[in-house]
């Protein structure tokens, strides 16, 4: 069934109105000759009784059948619509004005002429047709009487057979032929004007049908298609129409999926920039592990202890830089993979961090740096993910530190705000670059300002610790000006 | 006599390089590579070390250590895992590990944790000779403590036993797990003195997690929730500012005001 919706609807529609008009025709017809019906049986029906008052052959009482038939006949002759028959008191027809062998019933029922003869007004009144066993027609009927006694009843069928046929009823009048015409073109008009109206009101689906097959055959690529705006930019007039609706609602998800498929290929395209930055980064200190242990086991002997003690000592830092990049990508991966598993809790947050700066203090004092918390004590009560906390903020302090200077500030900040609580971590240190401040949170990017102490930084630190805020709901902010240190923070809630 | 040590890692150049480290230490060492078999080796014969690593093929390390610890509570278990966040299943789930280790490990670190976990062994063993137990058939009197002659610990209304694992705080048993009984009794040990995390995790863990100090402050925060009144104000495990933490024991003293 390969119909579009609007051929359905023209379709159903045609048949509806063939069946209406048909029945509207037969009805109209019917009316027609129910009115004509009643026309000719009230101009004629007194007929009988004036032909039984006026004609003494019936008077008489004496039956002279050939006598009545050549009478009827001559009155056929005058009006040939009409047939006549005598009827006796059962209705038995005793004498009629046709050819016998047209006859085909012995009798007539009599409650129509009674019927006709009590109450003359209310035509139409149809009564048995002799010549048909089914049949019905109008008629004249009157009774006859011979002074007091009942003869027998004179019996008139009006219209004969020239109105058998409804047909030749409506060629025979100029009247009904207009009007039919009337109301079939009047019909056949409104049909129009539905189909219209109803193509009208499919064309957006048409519409819709049609950019979908297009969409489809680009196979749903945005770019390669002009997408339609359905509807008006209001939206009540979108909702209203639920083809536009419809319609606006397929725009969406084809953007959607066009912005996810993008967004799918651009991860990608991160994801094998980052694997072939970490392949090299991983590369370079397993090449230096592989050229220090050949030399150790080519010449073994032959190395002054010195010597082996210096190549080993750079084997193992490389071995400790190696692990620590791996632990980070496992790390960063384990985040990724979005099944970590969060441990919310309330706990005093001063506690903790003031632990996480115990264990950075002899790395501080080394570089001179003063490392402090603000305020102390600090009271405050928080409900987060002790471990995670414990992560993003040793990544920060251990960021904060390797890009002092010798002699500088690092100060961990906690402030309320409303039903939060600000932890930030502020150093004035290096800084970082306008151009740079985009990108710190992505996986591996080094700031051009990095320091180069390469054993102790893969540049995952930040991206790992911006995933981690995300896991617990939070995001890690930065503010930073280039040779005026930098400013990360971290907003946690107070309440669950 | 020899200690006996189990070794059940399937990388095989892993297991042997362990076994080195170990023999150095007058170790005798059996390797196992399939964990079904570990299993079975574990439960029948007997060990004073089990080195159990987390990634084996058919059954878990997890599930092996679980099941051991079942079968024999004293039973010393190290494991060994490469993958960082099974730590905190370890940690966290409380399987029964005694340590863990982080592949790569270096051979000081290794020995160090065998030595020390060896030396709990021979502790609990030597007190369990001495002792008569009123324990059921082999169970002994679990952990150490630093006061191996005494069953248990009281300050105020505070009573630590160390035979039953149970702590009761206002005549009222307090559920525990293994590490928060470990920590509450090592602050019983040295009732307010002030320790520092690194301290804590030295005197309770017995070694520095390292990247997991934060353990201490969960179960600090845990124990807390399970003994305090009000855990915004401690009045039990406090807050020594820029110092660390203790217990304080006039926190627990049965005429204690709960309002300052």
């Amino acid at each position: 069934m390969k119909t579009s919706l609007y051929q359905r609807l023209a379709l159903t529609l045609c048949a509806t109105f063939m069946v209406m008009a048909s029945l509207l025709v037969a009805w109209s017809n019917s009316l027609v000759q129910q009115s004509k019906y009643q026309a000719e049986q009230k101009l004629h029906v007194n007929l009988a009784e004036h032909l039984a008052h006026d004609n003494p052959l019936l008077q008489d009482g004496v039956y002279d059948k050939a006598a009545l038939e050549n009478l009827f006949h001559t009155l056929m002759l005058l009006g040939p619509s009409f047939e006549f028959y005598f009827l006796d008191t059962q209705g038995n027809i005793l004498t009629y004005s046709a050819d016998p062998a047209k006859i085909k019933r012995k009798s007539v029922s009599l409650i129509p002429l009674k019927k006709l003869i009590d109450k003359p007004q209310q035509v139409p009144v149809f009564g048995d047709d002799p010549r048909d066993i089914n049949n019905k027609k109008i008629f004249s009927a009157s009774p006859v009487y011979q002074g007091e006694l009942l003869q027998g009843y004179l019996y008139i069928i009006i219209g004969g057979e020239i109105y058998d046929s409804i047909f030749s009823q409506v060629q025979s009048d100029k009247d009904l032929q207009k009007y039919g015409a009337f109301v079939v073109a009047g019909l056949f008009l409104f049909l129009l004007v539905l189909l219209a109206v109803f193509r009208y009101f499919t064309r957006p689906v048409r519409e819709l049908a049609t950019q979908m097959q297009a969409l489809k055959a680009v196979k749903f690529d945005q770019t390669k298609v002009e997408l339609k705006q359905w509807g008006s930019e209001s939206s009540q007039n979108i909702d209203s129409n639920e083809v536009h609706f419809l319609g606006a609602t397929f725009n969406d998800m084809v953007v959607q999926i066009n912005q996810q498929f993008s967004l799918l290929t651009e991860n990608d395209r991160i994801r094998r920039e980052l694997l072939a930055h970490l392949s090299h980064d991983l590369r370079t200190p397993l090449a230096t592990m592989q050229g220090y242990i050949e030399i150790l086991a080519i010449k073994g002997d032959n190395l002054s202890s010195i010597e082996k003690q210096d190549y080993l000592a750079t084997v193992q830092r490389n071995v400790s830089q190696l692990k620590r990049l791996i632990d980070q990508i496992f790390e960063l991966a384990h985040l990724e993979n979005g099944q970590v598993t969060v441990n919310l809790e309330t706990f005093p947050i001063g506690e903790l961090l003031h632990d996480i700066l115990a264990k950075f203090t002899l790395k501080a004092a080394e570089k001179n740096i003063a490392l402090t918390l603000q305020p102390q004590p600090c009271q405050f009560i928080v409900y987060s993910d002790i471990a995670k906390l414990e992560r993003i903020m040793t990544n920060l302090l251990e960021n904060a530190i390797r890009h002092t200077d010798n002699g500088g500030d690092i100060v961990m900040t906690v402030t309320q705000l409303s039903t939060q609580v600000k932890v930030s971590v502020t150093d004035n240190g290096s800084g970082i670059s306008k151009e740079d401040i985009a990108y710190i949170f992505d996986a591996r990017y080094r700031a051009s300002n990095a320091i180069e102490d390469s054993t102790q930084h893969a540049g995952l630190g930040l991206a790992i610790s911006q995933k981690l805020s995300q896991v617990i709901n939070s995001e890690l902010m930065v503010k930073s000006e280039l040779g005026n240190g930098s400013s990360f923070s971290l907003s946690l809630p107070m309440l669950p | 006599m020899k200690d006996n040590i189990l070794i059940i890692e399937d990388e095989i150049d892993i297991a042997k390089l362990i076994k080195v480290h170990l023999s150095e230490l007058d170790l005798n060492c059996d390797i196992c590579t399939q964990g079904n078999e570990a299993l079975q080796q574990a439960l029948t014969k007997d060990y004073q070390l089990i080195l159990l690593d987390v990634m084996l093929p058919g059954i878990s390390g997890l599930d092996i250590c679980r099941q051991v610890r079942q079968e024999k509570p004293l039973q010393s278990i190290i494991m060994l895992t490469s993958k960082t966040s099974e730590i905190d299943r370890i940690l966290g789930l409380e399987l029964g590990a005694d340590d863990y280790m982080t592949k790569p490990f270096s051979v000081r670190e290794l020995q160090a944790r065998v030595r020390s976990q060896l030396r709990r062994v021979h502790a609990i063993t030597a007190k369990n000779a001495s002792e008569i137990n009123s324990l059921v058939h082999e169970e002994k009197p679990v952990q150490e403590s630093a006061q191996l002659d005494k069953t248990s610990t009281s300050i105020g209304q505070l009573l630590v036993d160390h035979r039953f694992h149970q702590v009761t705080y206002k005549n009222k048993a307090i559920n525990l797990t293994v590490t928060e009984f470990e920590l509450i009794d090592f602050f019983c040990q040295h009732p307010d003195q002030v320790f520092s995390r690194a301290q804590l995790l030295d005197g309770v863990w017995g070694y520095h997690h390292n990247g997991y100090e934060h353990t201490v402050n969960s179960h600090i925060n845990r124990l807390r929730s399970k003994l305090e009144e009000d855990c915004t104000e401690p009045k039990i495990i406090q807050t020594v500012w820029g110092v660390g933490y203790k217990l304080n024991s006039a926190g627990v003293m049965p005429s204690t005001v709960c309002k300052d």
